[in-house]
């Protein structure tokens, strides 16, 4: 298995769930994966409930924006998004009233759906990949093929992230719930849920629940980074490998805090408005996690939970493949898992040593110092499949030269796509 | 609006704790039980001097140059180049492979050469395609032929005793001219790598823990050295010490720690390490078994292997998708193990 050991820095965030549930705005970017192509539902000054559809995307892939919250829509501005860009949001002033427009009430079971039934909810609800992608779920389970397993993915390899973790220690009969209801809706034959086999603990906590479902377990995967990469997660829990998708093994791949929010779907018919993001790294006075609206403002978390007096990096997500964010003038997204704030690196970036810890570190098996030597060489880089690397960064991760390895493997990547 | 000190960076916002530094670091504390050994046989004034003539040298010609041809005289430049140039190896490297009873005169030549010629008309550190130390060395050797050895300061041991000048002259007389355990205690008059030979294998095994050296080149490198040689002791004069005698003698060990596992000058991908590994115990062993130059058979095994970096890049990234690009390095390098025996 292809990955390193890297540090956890988990202990620090592992108290508490603390709700915030009242943000005084909303900022609702109008971007769908990378689709800007949205109609805009209410008018600026309307009154919207929680719950509404906002907006809709244009294209063949239909895909929904909901509001989190009730109250008028104040104004629409352009915020920027985690990764610099700036888009338009619908800011949203909150009335406190958590007024909802249909009711369907509460469901006591949710495991009575069909499986149309079931992808038709999950899509209006908007259910999309929580740990990274932002891949819409229905599409996984809106296949003809037979899914035999079910693959949960808590192996939270990212140093820093409690979300998976204090969601299996606190919700662990909501999830296995709403596995059961996905496995019976589905026709699914098994379930295996990947954790950290360092979580003894948790391992143990699970697995007092899971003794009355029969067909679901748990299954300590090593200690390695990426190992929550889905290629390394399917090898480590079933020995199996695919080649584009892991459907063509029969097995979907699902995030423990997406699962979670399939729950709520289920549960209470509305979309996806909340979820669960760990709050930590040494710039937090008390690093915690957070049970938040989607697209609440960020200076609104920071105002709560307080940083420390001095220079700090804030990034979203985890320390690996998280960003940077400069400005706190953006939201919370469904794809963040984290708001981490880290004290700055000093990396200077001195010469190649040739050592070729970037090529053993590579979980796509790729040749990190190689590609950074035919950076300008378009005939030798068609060779060096770039396309298979997954910005894990443990090329730049390694590096005893600090050379950011991830990135030159990224512009390497842009440098071919313009030349053809 | 609260008030924050962001600062910008971008990922990933952890980093290893490897770096460049910890790894030179790691190989000088390596290098101290051959100091401290060589210290003891040949004393530790001889070798406090010889060492820090090097390393001065290199260090002053290096800080020169970058003053006066490169121009970086900015503060932070100097800094820089203080900090990360680690100008101060080419010559401590050069001076303990450097014969025992060196004047200080050819320890500053060597040095300076090893640190222009091997160093900086490459470019400085992390760009130059031969190893550093065996640049200082060999044009040593081209300048002053047998001479830059002057007198040795101690004559306790006569070299003639247990150096093998010539195979082939003691073939005939089917015995081997060394004594076994002269060798394993350094007791000789080699260059201070040659006589540390054995705690060596300390160093090897802290730079192996402690991930600072491609430890594949090393270990193969010895091993096939050793293989070979016992096959050849056994083979010709039904000895079977002749493979030990091999790996310490001449300071392979040193050399196949410190100098051929050199990270800049060799291959990056594993299979790349291991072909170079045998190839370089092959033609080690060719050159020692065919030529008079025992001493010089691993520098010339090296600077060869220099060239051919690039090339076994190539062989080791490409033999994922086809295996058959194994076959031509592995092909040669069985051809000159077998003619070892035929020569
Ligand atoms: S890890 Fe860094 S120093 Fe080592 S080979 Fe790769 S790029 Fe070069
Ligand atoms: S970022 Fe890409 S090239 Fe670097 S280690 Fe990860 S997959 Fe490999």
């Amino acid at each position: 298995m292809r990955g390193l050991k890297i540090p956890h820095r988990k202990k620090m965030s592992i108290n508490d769930i603390i709700e915030f549930q009242k943000p005084k705005e909303i900022y609702i970017p109008l971007i769908c994966g990378e689709d800007t192509n949205i109609t805009i539902i209410p008018k600026v000054g309307s009154y919207v409930y929680k719950g509404d559809i906002v907006g809709n995307t244009k294209g063949k892939i239909k895909r929904y924006i909901h509001s989190s919250i009730s109250g008028r829509v104040k104004s629409i501005e352009n915020k920027m998004l985690l990764n610099g860009t700036s888009i338009k949001c619908l800011i949203i002033e909150n009335d406190f009233k958590e007024q909802m427009l249909d009711i369907n009430g509460v469901k006591d079971n949710i495991h009575k759906y069909t499986k149309k039934e079931f992808i038709e909810i999950i899509k209006k609800a908007d259910v999309i990949g929580m740990s990274g992608n932002g891949f819409p779920t229905y599409m996984k389970y809106d296949t003809t093929e037979k899914i035999k397993t079910l693959i949960i993915n808590a192996v939270e390899c990212e140093p820093y992230l409690t979300v998976d973790y204090m969601s299996l220690k606190t919700k662990i009969k909501d999830i296995l719930d709403a596995v059961d209801a996905i496995m019976e809706i589905n026709k699914i034959d098994s379930c295996i849920i990947g954790v950290n086999k360092r979580n003894k603990d948790l391992i143990k906590f699970i697995n007092q629940y899971v003794g009355t479902y029969l067909n679901i377990k748990v299954m300590g995967v090593p200690d390695l980074y990426p190992m929550g990469w889905e290629r390394s997660l399917i090898k480590a829990t079933t020995g199996l490998s695919y080649d584009k998708l892991p459907i063509e093994k029969n097995i979907i791949v699902d995030n423990i805090s997406t699962i979670y929010s399939i729950y709520h779907v289920l549960k209470t018919g509305l979309p996806v408005l909340e979820r669960i993001i760990t709050l930590s790294g040494e710039g937090f006075e008390k690093p915690t996690n957070v049970f938040v609206k989607i697209n609440t403002p960020i200076e609104e978390i920071l105002e709560k939970f307080k940083l420390k007096d001095k220079e700090l990096v804030l990034v979203g997500g985890g320390p690996m493949m998280g960003i940077n964010f400069p400005t706190t003038n953006t939201m919370v997204t469904k794809e963040m898992s984290a708001i981490l704030a880290l004290e700055p690196l000093n990396r200077i970036e001195t010469a190649c040593i040739r050592c070729g810890k970037c090529i053993k570190s590579c979980p796509a098996g790729l040749y990190p110092v190689l590609i950074k030597d035919a950076r300008f060489n378009k005939k030798k880089l068609k060779k060096l499949d770039l396309e298979k690397c997954v910005g894990c960064g443990l090329c730049s991760y390694i590096c005893p030269a600090r050379i950011d390895l991830r990135q030159i493997v990224k512009y390497a990547k842009e440098t071919l796509k313009g030349s053809d | 609006m609260i008030k924050l000190k962001l600062v910008k960076k971008s990922g990933p916002f952890i980093e290893s704790n490897q770096s460049t530094g910890k790894i030179i670091k790691n190989i000088l504390l390596a290098l101290m039980p051959v100091f401290i050994y060589s210290g003891i046989k040949q004393g530790f004034f001889y070798l406090i001097i010889t060492i820090l003539v090097g390393m001065i040298s290199s260090f002053t010609i290096e800080f020169l140059y970058q003053i006066i041809i490169l121009k970086r005289r900015k503060k932070e430049d100097i800094i820089f180049d203080f900090k990360y140039n680690y100008s101060f190896l080419p010559g401590l490297l050069v001076s303990l492979i450097l014969p025992y009873g060196t004047t200080i005169p050819v320890i500053i030549i060597a040095s300076l050469c090893a640190s222009i010629i091997g160093k900086l008309l490459f470019g400085g550190f992390g760009n130059n395609t031969f190893n550093i130390p065996i640049i200082g060395l060999l044009i040593t050797i081209i300048i002053f032929g047998g001479t830059y050895k002057s007198l040795p300061l101690d004559t306790k041991y006569n070299n003639d005793d247990f150096l093998i000048k010539n195979i082939e002259m003691t073939r005939e007389e089917n015995t081997i001219p060394y004594k076994l355990d002269r060798l394993v205690l350094g007791d000789i008059t080699g260059s201070p790598a040659e006589v540390a030979s054995l705690v060596c294998i300390v160093s090897l095994i802290f730079l192996i823990i402690t991930k600072s050296i491609k430890w594949r080149i090393s270990i193969i490198y010895i091993s096939v050295v050793f293989f070979l040689s016992t096959l050849y002791g056994l083979f010709y004069y039904n000895e079977l010490t002749f493979g030990l005698v091999q790996i310490l003698s001449g300071g392979l060990l040193f050399y196949s720690v410190f100098i051929a596992s050199n990270s800049v000058t060799t291959p990056v991908t594993n299979i790349g390490q291991i072909i170079l590994g045998m190839g370089l115990g092959v033609l080690t062993c060719l050159f020692r078994f065919i030529t008079p130059y025992y001493y010089e058979s691993i520098i010339f095994s090296i600077i060869i292997f220099n060239i051919l970096t690039k090339y076994l890049d190539n062989v080791g990234f490409n033999y994922k998708k086809e295996k058959t690009k194994l076959m031509l390095p592995l092909l040669i390098i069985l051809l000159i193990s077998i003619s070892i025996f035929i020569i």
